[in-house]
């Protein structure tokens, strides 16, 4: 593969488009578009690695300008770009944006550059990997762990899912020791549980295992909170409480079908992947919790 | 004093129609705007006769003022968010010993009213505050404790007031952090772009001064000399390809366009706020709307061209920065009627003799028809999408404006636009020391 990669830019502000592709000409093909509309235009017309948004523009709001990105291109990789940091533009850019990394105004050029660079990496990655013969689906029905304390959620989960062997807990620990005997795909989970937050025990859990599909149930909390679930742990869905049982089951759906295109396709795993995380000492104890459960996983996988 | 004077717990008695608890939150929302319901804090939620809780104006309010509230919450049965706990008394309760165990009970601030039962069955709802009131009757000597339970009444209703001001805050804040961090993230870029250009171009600088060192070195060598020929033409030909000399002075072009933007945005959020000045202060309201059209110039750039007729005005005492906060709500609702690229016009001229300025603020937006028209000065009334509107601009104006004495009038036909006439009295009156806003500017100021 000789041609440059290609980045799209889409940004009201033209003085940003401009920096921007000062700044990336040199290693990649830069397309940059004004408005939304131009760059579903563009991205029909071309072929596109990865897509950087604004979130707030006239007519056509990030989000939905990388909802679309999704259905046109769903190769590229899909960058949030945004100034201020608003609930529901986060929300958005993970149920319906599916994106990659929520990135605030002001950037850093290094970070940015490394963010993109690694996005590209890993559309090649998985692009490579599509010529090489899918993993065979082995028949096994995949878990699903509800880890919260109202029951209701978990009758509800059973009963829409009777082919899936849903488990519950009402701590971390216990999931983690039911995890270890029965892996799951997909894990629900509120982020308040009696020990406290568990954040960052997601973020350990998805750095080791990118195949675990996590759902989040909560009740809203601060905005940096978020971004950092999606940056260091990628979750997969975040739905207010109290949840709605349409949009409970209706992500519960894509969310399985999700973890099984990650088993058929392993190199897409990388699409997922989280950011370093500078480790957390006042946590200690809960990531020695979450490696104790990986050790035990890894003892059952791999008898060494 | 009222002609018959109330003794028991049974005259207290409003006959409020309760709800049933599969009653939609979004139709609740909409009793307690009815007249009816005016001067309720909360319903009664009650099946077959039981009470099974009530609901509170302000949990409404809370629900609604979340992200998605009114769409994620609106449809749901009222039973999932009423208190279920409720405050109750017997009809036939001595009133001292009621009054004594709702003042234990409630919390604060108040938000809620009492149920009043007669064996377990709902028979009306009763005022926190008129039951205070007719405690006060019934025992003289309890004043001092019952003059704290009024103040703190008072308190809770500021809170409400506080949580109203709050929201229009967040969306203010929004606006403008975004409008600072655009030009602040193209200025950081490009600074360390020029940080990336210098290096580059000072080794081509280097490699040429040594060229030149070594071409006046008599004892040099021709290999020497070529040596240092070849990098300097290698060094100096990198940088022309980079492109980088035809693009550093744009650069630093867009570099200061964006500085300037910010300076301007920071003058003019000081201005809005006033935060530097008294609080009652006299004001040329051409500046005012100068300093609310920048700051919701993110909102409005994009949705109209703004025409200022601005007449000679003389200054206007009041309270800038909620005369600002009023221009930015009618401003940003001129923006919002518009679909595509519309126009707004501000104008504002001196009334001969009456000693009043006046602002009308016009936009070729969608415009009303009548039923909206009626409601916009309700608190809640909006017919925005969620995240757009919270309904709590039009009121808080009209609260504002109205302490200022002024006036404000609103004439609009549907798909053609809309225009709102301010007029504001340039001196405020002795009497009006006591109207809560000024009075309070004018206490925080000594
Ligand atoms: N310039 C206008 N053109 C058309 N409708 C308007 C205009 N200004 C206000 N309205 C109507 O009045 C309602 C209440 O306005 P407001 O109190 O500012 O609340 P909000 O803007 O949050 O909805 C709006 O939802 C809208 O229906
Ligand atoms: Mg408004």
């Amino acid at each position: 593969m000789n041609a440059k990669p290609t980045l799209l830019f889409v940004d009201d502000e033209e003085r940003i488009l401009r920096t921007l592709v000062l700044a990336f000409r040199v290693r990649y093909r830069v397309l940059s578009a004004t408005s939304g509309e131009e760059a579903i235009a563009l991205l029909r017309e071309h072929p596109v690695d990865v897509v950087i948004s604004d979130q707030r523009m006239p007519q056509m709001t990030g989000v939905e300008v990388l909802r679309a990105a999704r259905e046109i291109a769903p190769h590229a990789m899909r960058i949030l770009l945004t100034g201020y940091a608003e609930l529901a533009s986060i929300v958005g850019s993970i149920n319906e944006g599916e994106i990659f990394r929520y990135v605030q105004k002001p950037w850093r050029l290094e970070e940015l550059r490394d963010t993109i660079a690694e996005a590209v990496d890993i559309v090649h990655a998985a692009r490579d990997a599509q010529t090489t013969p899918v993993v065979a689906n082995q028949a096994r029905a995949a878990g699903i762990m509800v880890l919260d304390r109202t029951p209701a959620l978990f009758d509800l989960i059973r009963q829409a899912h009777p082919e899936h062997h849903v488990d519950t807990a009402d701590t971390l620990d216990e999931a983690l020791e039911r995890m270890a005997r029965h892996p799951p795909a997909v894990l629900v989970t509120d982020l308040q549980l009696p020990e406290g937050d568990i954040s960052d025990a997601l973020r350990l859990l998805k750095a080791q295992q990118p195949e675990l599909v996590v759902v989040v149930v909560t009740a809203f909390r601060d905005t940096g909170h978020l971004i950092r679930l999606i940056n260091q742990a990628q979750v997969y869905r975040v739905l207010p409480r109290p949840v709605s049982q349409n949009m409970l089951l209706r992500s519960l759906e894509s969310a399985l079908k999700h973890h099984d295109l990650l088993r058929e396709r392993p190199a897409l795993l990388r699409r997922h992947s989280v950011e370093a995380v500078p480790e957390a000492p006042q946590h200690s104890d809960i990531q020695q919790r979450v490696r104790g459960y990986l050790d035990r996983l890894r003892g059952r996988t791999s008898p060494a | 004093m009222a002609a018959v004077r109330k003794t028991r717990i049974s005259d207290l008695t409003m006959r409020v129609h309760p709800i049933p608890p599969g009653m939609r939150v979004a139709d609740v929302a909409d009793l307690f705007l009815a007249d009816a319901c005016r001067d309720l804090l909360c319903l009664p939620v009650v099946q077959d006769g039981q009470p099974l809780g009530v609901i509170s104006r302000y949990a409404i309010m809370r629900i609604f003022l979340r992200q998605y509230g009114r769409e994620i919450f609106g449809q749901r049965p009222i039973e999932r968010f009423m208190n279920t706990a409720p405050l109750m008394v017997d009809i036939d309760a001595d009133v001292e010993a009621a009054s004594a165990w709702v003042r234990q009970h409630m919390v604060l601030p108040v938000t809620e009213d009492f149920i009043i039962v007669e064996q377990g069955h709902y028979r009306g709802m009763g005022m926190v505050t008129s039951l205070l009131e007719l405690m006060e009757h019934h025992v003289a000597l309890r004043g001092r404790a019952l003059a704290r339970a009024n103040a703190s009444l008072k308190a809770s209703q500021a809170h409400l007031v506080q949580s109203e001001k709050m929201a229009s805050l967040g969306q203010m804040v929004a606006g403008v952090a975004h409008e600072i961090n655009t030009p602040l993230g193209y200025v950081r870029s490009n600074v360390e772009l020029a940080r990336d250009f210098v290096s580059q171009t000072s080794s081509a600088l280097v490699a040429s001064r040594n060229l030149i060192h070594c071409l006046l070195d008599e004892r040099a060598s021709d290999e020497e000399i070529s040596g240092h020929l070849m990098t300097a033409a290698e060094e100096t030909e990198a940088v022309s390809q980079s492109g980088i000399l035809e693009e550093v002075s744009p650069l630093f072009d867009d570099t200061l366009h964006g500085l300037e933007q910010i300076s301007e945005l920071v003058v003019n959020l000081r201005n809005f706020s006033r935060l530097d000045r008294a609080r009652v202060d006299h004001v040329n309201l051409n500046e005012s709307l100068d300093s609310a059209l920048t700051i919701g110039r993110n909102l409005i750039k994009h949705k109209a061209e703004v025409i200022c007729d601005y007449g000679d005005l003389p200054s206007v005492e009041c309270a800038a920065s909620q005369i600002n906060q009023v221009f930015l709500n009618i401003l940003t609702n001129a923006a919002q009627a518009i679909a595509d690229y519309g126009r707004i016009t501000v104008r504002t001229r001196t009334l001969a003799d009456t000693d009043q300025v006046e602002v009308r603020i016009r936009d070729n937006g969608c415009g009303m028809p009548e039923e909206v028209r009626a409601r916009i000065f309700d608190p809640f009334f909006t017919t925005k999408p969620v995240g757009q509107g919270t309904g709590l601009g039009l009121s808080i104006s009209y609260q504002i404006i109205e302490q200022h004495r002024g006036s404000i009038d609103v004439v609009s036909t549907p798909g053609e636009g809309t225009e709102f006439v301010l007029c504001l009295p340039c001196r405020q009156t002795a009497s009006a020391a006591q109207n809560p806003v000024l009075a309070e500017a004018a206490g925080s100021e000594a």
